[in-house]
């Protein structure tokens, strides 16, 4: 696949602030530990990357390449070298090296790992982000519950729960960018509001309900209300210390990272971030390290600022992308599609930390790890960590009530 | 060589070549037209009373009046976004205009069937039912064959049972026979229950069942069974694509692995219902499309026929319009049978249907209505079809529109240069990919708040409603008085004119200079297109 493949939007709005506020201490002391409404974040690794790269490298052996191991901080486990830092706060989160899905195409596995549900002609399965926020609505929150950091092109959809959950996307988060809310107390927009509703009066006569139902008038005045509130500063990284922006790191990813923490602090659902560029089937191993360089000091720094401010009780974090990668190397130093072992980082929000399942062939000879964990196991997990039953069925528009997710969870994992 | 002239042939040579080079970049694409006339009034009437005597039927059992006949720019506005996805623009609404002759409605109809811009809009939103059309795995060259395909043949009034033989049976090159492209895909997606997932596509894009519901237990609703599913799967069994060829291996069978139960079963190819239709032999899928296509087969064309409606009116006749529920008993036969037998009776001509229902009393209806301000009242309206629907534009119509409207003259595809209409299409792209949101068939599409944001803030619309002089709005801006530019601006966005109180609003808004006109002007072209009456079809 080539690179132009993962073609990059541009984002419609930058958001950006110039108001001096409050500090979020006063506020946040509210919102703390266990009482906290629980929120979910994931960092989503677009492309498919390496296990053998990442998560569960084998040094040494016919398929582990040049890739070394490290120590981490929990005893027995080691990952990639090129994640020092966040080797030093694995002991948050737990390893998972035997994902498995029956999906190797980048379209139909990404749907899979998004939605916990294989693609289906019958149904629009919710994004996990979307079945968290429907599952516990938010209350005075402006901004929509459900937010998309980073350039991806498939974020989080609310599928049959419907469209209000889909996920705002913000492409370069924190960016400095239009004022938006000086756009929308700028005298010329409200006049230009004002236009809008003297057409839109004229339009409704004689069409009242059929325009309630399309909820045109309730989404712009949701949005509206989202440019005007106070809450985006969320989106700002302005009073933020230097020291801590520097750690997350100064790029779109860290960026993303320091954002999700702010916007899950504010009272969003779900936050996904979004680092692209994963399908290594040409130098797998360039690419990773250049990738680790981005993801293991943002990835670090929000496991310990999450933990400093207590929002790790409250907080599922996960990190995986659609597949992982072929133990075999082909013949552009690269590795292929992979979805039969592959792995993920979970923990936060009372998810047993300091645990590793399943593990993966070095010799790469066997195609099916040991102790497999598919994929809907792994999401009703976090569903029930997040005190959500994942059993909840909802009713579809084609008569058949669908369950948040149809796994199981793993006890290794929680209760 | 003359002295001191030898400058002279040089720059004639370079200067003659940087002129050739301009007009041959410069040419328009061109592409044949191919007008077909618009069917006689006389014709028409008939047809169209029968048709109308459906609906009469139930507004008169309901006791209520429908709603009132709208103008014929409401009408022109609805053909245009549903034939070639785009509102009207300011030369075809004065050219319309201009146009005094009872029948202009159909002939603007046959005008827009004949469009390049058609082959485009309309294939497009016909092939997302057999393809998926946003689906970055595909090449994009297949997807846009297919389309063009569609929509071309549809142009020429090719028959609606030859297109469909085509999509199911065809076989060699996928270069030669685009009409494959549907079969080509689902293998080329993988080639582990391609068979099955082709049975899914083929009964709901073509018969307007999703027998596939089936698949992993029987149909909630309807009477399919699993084995019916998977014996209509087993035509598709002997085909495959290697090589961009597709061919069919008549030595191979379906063979169903079964992870509940754990066996592998072969099953024989069954169609799920009248296996008398089914030719004695050839190919699989030949006996297939032969099936699909039988002259007794109501579901077929009603399945199509519905499918028009939805294109045309934004909503199909019969929800959801892949799954259909069965057809009425022979002796009482519905409005979506007397679509059905008008195609088959004129060589399944998919344009005749087109005319028919422009042409209909519910199409030509208002979409509002006294009524509409009662909620229990308002559902009763839309099922008898008794007031035109209000349903979501899909981002291409918007992003086209929203530069139709900016615009001065009609956008063609004859009239752009290559690198022009490039640049067009690849806005309109990235727009959609940024707008769309996807709901099944039979949610309730709504407005969305990362929408509504987009629209308020968005880039496009600032840049399309920017005014400079080579657009639209600057050139009415600096060409016009203010009220001449706020007509037009409402005409081009909304083809209307605005009402006393908007053109009032409006023009306390402009000032007396250029500038200050040109900055209203943007205004209002802000103004409408976040507006519900631009956004929605109506």
């Amino acid at each position: 696949m080539s690179m132009d493949r993962r073609e990059l939007l541009r984002t419609a709005a930058a958001l950006g602030m110039s108001f001096t506020l409050p500090g979020l201490e006063a506020r946040a002391a509210e919102r703390r530990g266990n009482e906290r409404p629980r929120s979910l974040l994931v960092i989503w690794m677009a492309g498919g990357p390496s296990q053998l790269e990442t998560w569960d490298p084998h040094p040494g052996s016919i398929i582990g390449g040049p890739t070394r191991a490290i120590k981490t901080a929990i005893p027995g486990v080691e990952i990639a070298e090129h994640f020092p830092l966040l080797a030093e706060q694995l002991h948050h989160l737990s390893v998972v090296r035997s994902l498995v899905s029956r999906e190797g195409d980048h379209d139909r596995a990404t749907y899979t790992l998004k939605t916990g549900y294989r693609p289906s002609a019958t149904v629009n399965h919710p994004g996990l982000g979307s079945i968290v926020a429907h599952a516990q609505p938010s209350t005075d929150l402006d901004l929509p519950p459900v937010v998309s950091l980073g350039q991806e092109n498939r974020p989080w959809k609310g599928g049959f729960l419907g469209g209000s959950l889909d996920a705002l996307q913000v492409q370069e988060p924190g960016q400095k960018g239009e004022n938006m809310q000086d756009w929308f107390r700028d005298a010329h927009t409200q006049q230009r509001l004002k236009g809008l509703d003297i057409v839109g009066k004229n339009f409704a006569q004689g069409r009242q309900v059929v325009l309630d139902r399309t909820l045109h008038d309730h989404s712009v005045q949701a949005a509206l209300r989202m440019m005007s509130s106070d809450q985006l500063r969320a989106f700002d990284l302005g009073d933020e210390p230097q020291a801590l922006r520097d750690a997350y790191g100064d790029n779109n990813f860290g960026r993303g990272l320091l954002v999700g923490r702010r916007l899950i602090e504010q009272g969003v659902r779900s936050v996904e971030v979004t680092l692209q560029n994963f399908d290594t089937h040409n130098d797998n191993f360039g690419r990773h390290r250049g990738h680790a360089a981005v993801l293991d000091p943002a990835f670090a720094a929000l496991l310990k600022d999450l933990a400093a401010r207590d929002l790790l009780a409250s907080t599922a974090v996960l990190c995986l992308g659609e597949f992982g990668r072929t133990p075999r190397i082909n013949g552009a130093d690269g590795r292929d599609h992979w979805p039969h072992g592959f792995s993920c980082l979970v923990g936060g929000a009372g998810i047993h930390a300091g645990q590793l399942i399943g593990a993966t062939d070095p010799t790469g000879i066997r195609q099916e790890p040991e102790n497999p964990v598919k994929v809907e196991d792994l999401y009703a997990t976090v569903l029930t960590a997040l005190a959500i039953d994942p059993a909840h069925s909802v009713q579809t528009s084609i008569g058949r009530p669908i369950q948040y997710s149809s796994g199981v969870p793993l006890t290794r994992l929680i209760g | 060589m003359l002295p001191g002239r030898s400058w002279f042939f040089p720059f004639a040579a370079a200067a003659i070549i940087v002129v050739a080079v301009t007009w041959f970049v410069s040419q328009p694409v061109r592409s044949p037209q191919n007008q077909a006339a618009a069917p006689s009034t006389a014709e028409m009437a008939a047809t169209v009373t029968k048709l109308d005597a459906h609906f009469a039927l139930h507004w008169k059992e309901a006791e209520f009046e429908p709603a009132a006949k709208a103008d014929d720019l409401v009408l022109l506005r609805r053909v245009s976004l549903a034939l070639v996805g785009t509102v009207p623009s300011l030369e075809e609404i004065r050219e319309f205009t201009a146009d005094s002759a009872p029948d202009r409605l159909q002939r603007w109809t046959a005008r827009f069937i004949a469009d390049r811009r058609f082959v485009d809009y309309f294939g497009f939103s016909l092939a997302g039912a057999f393809i998926d059309l946003k689906n970055d795995d595909l090449e994009i060259a297949p997807r846009l064959r297919f389309v063009a395909w569609i929509g071309e043949g549809i142009q020429r009034g090719v028959p609606w049972n030859e297109m469909a033989r085509q999509i199911i049976a065809s076989r060699g090159a996928l270069a030669d026979e685009p009409g494959a492209t549907m079969v080509a895909a689902e293998f080329d997606a993988g080639k582990s229950e391609a068979a099955e997932r082709l049975a899914a596509r083929t009964s709901r894009a073509l018969l307007g069942q999703r027998i596939d519901c089936a698949q992993c237990h029987d149909h909630p609703f309807a009477d399919w069974t699993q084995g019916q599913f998977e014996g209509l799967a087993a035509y598709f069994s002997q085909a495959s694509y290697r090589n961009a060829v597709i061919q069919d291996d008549q030595r191979t069978s379906l063979v169903i692995d079964d992870t509940r139960n754990n066996v592998k079963r072969t099953v024989q190819p069954a169609v799920p219902f009248e296996p008398a239709w089914v030719p004695a032999d050839g190919l699989l899928r030949e006996q297939l499309a032969a099936w699909l296509a039988h002259p007794d087969n109501r579901r077929f064309r009603r399945a199509i026929a519905n499918r028009l409606w939805g294109a045309l009116f934004g909503r199909p006749l019969v929800e959801p319009v892949d799954d259909l529920s069965d057809p009425p008993s022979l002796e009482e036969p519905d409005a979506l049978d007397f679509l059905a037998d008008e195609l088959a009776a004129h060589g399944h001509d998919l344009r005749r249907l087109i005319h028919v229902i422009v042409a209909s009393r519910p199409f030509q209806l208002e979409s509002s209505h006294p009524g509409l301000a009662d909620v229990v009242l308002t559902p009763k309206l839309e099922k008898s079809h008794a007031v035109f629907p209000v349903t979501e534009l899909d981002a291409h119509q918007l992003i086209r529109s929203m530069q139709q409207a900016t615009a001065i003259g009609t956008i063609l595809p004859e009239r752009e240069n290559t690198y022009v209409q490039l640049r067009r299409v690849e806005s309109r792209y990235r727009f959609a990919r940024d707008y769309e949101h996807e709901f099944s068939d039979g949610e309730e599409a709504a407005d969305t708040v990362p929408q509504a944001t987009r629209r308020l803030s968005g880039y496009v619309i600032r840049g399309l409603s920017r005014s400079s002089f080579w657009g639209a709005t600057g050139r009415i801006a600096a060409f016009s008085s203010a009220e001449v530019g706020i007509d037009q601006a409402f005409i081009a966005c909304l083809s209307r004119h605005p009402t006393q109180d908007e053109a009032t609003y409006f023009l306390s808004q402009s000032g007396k200079n250029m500038n200050q006109r040109s900055r209203a002007l943007q205004d209002v072209y802000w103004t409408l297109f976040n507006s519900a009456e631009f956004c929605w079809n109506h």
